[in-house]
């Protein structure tokens, strides 16, 4: 069960931050709105996982480790932003990373 | 140049930001500076994009730069321990984030010089 909320917890997260590029490129005020409801649900759905016995490390690592990887690929998708192998490599090393501090971490 | 600056501004008010929430479990009087922190972050980031960085990067480099620097200062300021998987995860980090913008180097690169060639 915890595991469903992470998974809405990430693409809810996802919508925010794709809200966000609308917003800041020239899209109406309105798009916000989406970036606001998208992280309050976030941060809803993070503390769900958490309350279901997801431990902290866990979660926070693979939400934002998640959320890197596919804004990457989502903006490729979208809004036509390069994406090179070299570019791959380098958010295949930082999910890396960030799963490593996350779960190294004594929570 | 802009744009570097902004970014830079939002992985550092991340930081604080983050570090309050920290502090704020033993003292509340520090929950303003979480909002506070938050909403000067995401309006930087924002600030980011406008000035024309790709989604993909700036959000890369905004949350792995955050969560290494969170994870140094903690240790520096709360005395968390840094663990050896904590050392990998920010070399990691740090290698990843060298590689994205190198190849986004060469990819705007190669895109300058094919708009070039079809001019």
């Amino acid at each position: 069960m915890s595991w469903i909320f992470l998974a809405c917890g990430i693409l809810s997260g996802l919508s925010g931050t794709l809200s966000l590029r609308m917003a800041s490129h020239g899209g109406t005020k309105k798009w916000y709105i989406a970036v606001c409801t998208g992280y309050v649900l976030a941060f809803s759905f993070l503390t769900l996982a958490l309350q279901h016995g997801m431990p902290l490390g866990a979660a926070y690592g693979i939400w934002a480790a998640s959320g890197i990887a596919l804004a990457a690929l989502a903006a490729r998708v979208l809004f036509r932003e390069p994406l090179t192998k070299v570019m791959g490599l380098g958010i295949g090393l930082i999910v890396a990373g960030v799963l490593c501090i996350e779960n190294g971490a004594v929570h | 140049m802009k744009k570097w600056l902004l970014l830079a501004a939002a992985i550092l008010l991340e930081v604080t930001a983050t570090l309050s929430l920290r502090a704020a479990m033993d003292h509340p009087a520090w929950y303003p500076l979480v909002i506070a922190g938050y909403v000067g972050s995401f309006s930087s980031l924002s600030g980011v994009l406008r000035a024309g960085m790709e989604l993909g990067v700036a959000y890369g480099l905004w949350g792995a730069c955050g969560v290494a620097l969170t994870a140094l200062l903690a240790g520096v300021v709360f005395g968390d321990a840094l663990t050896v998987p904590m050392g990998v995860g920010i070399v990691l980090v740090i290698a990843g984030v060298l590689c994205v913008e190198l190849g986004l180097q060469a990819a705007r690169a190669r895109r300058l010089r094919t708009e070039g060639a079809t001019r």
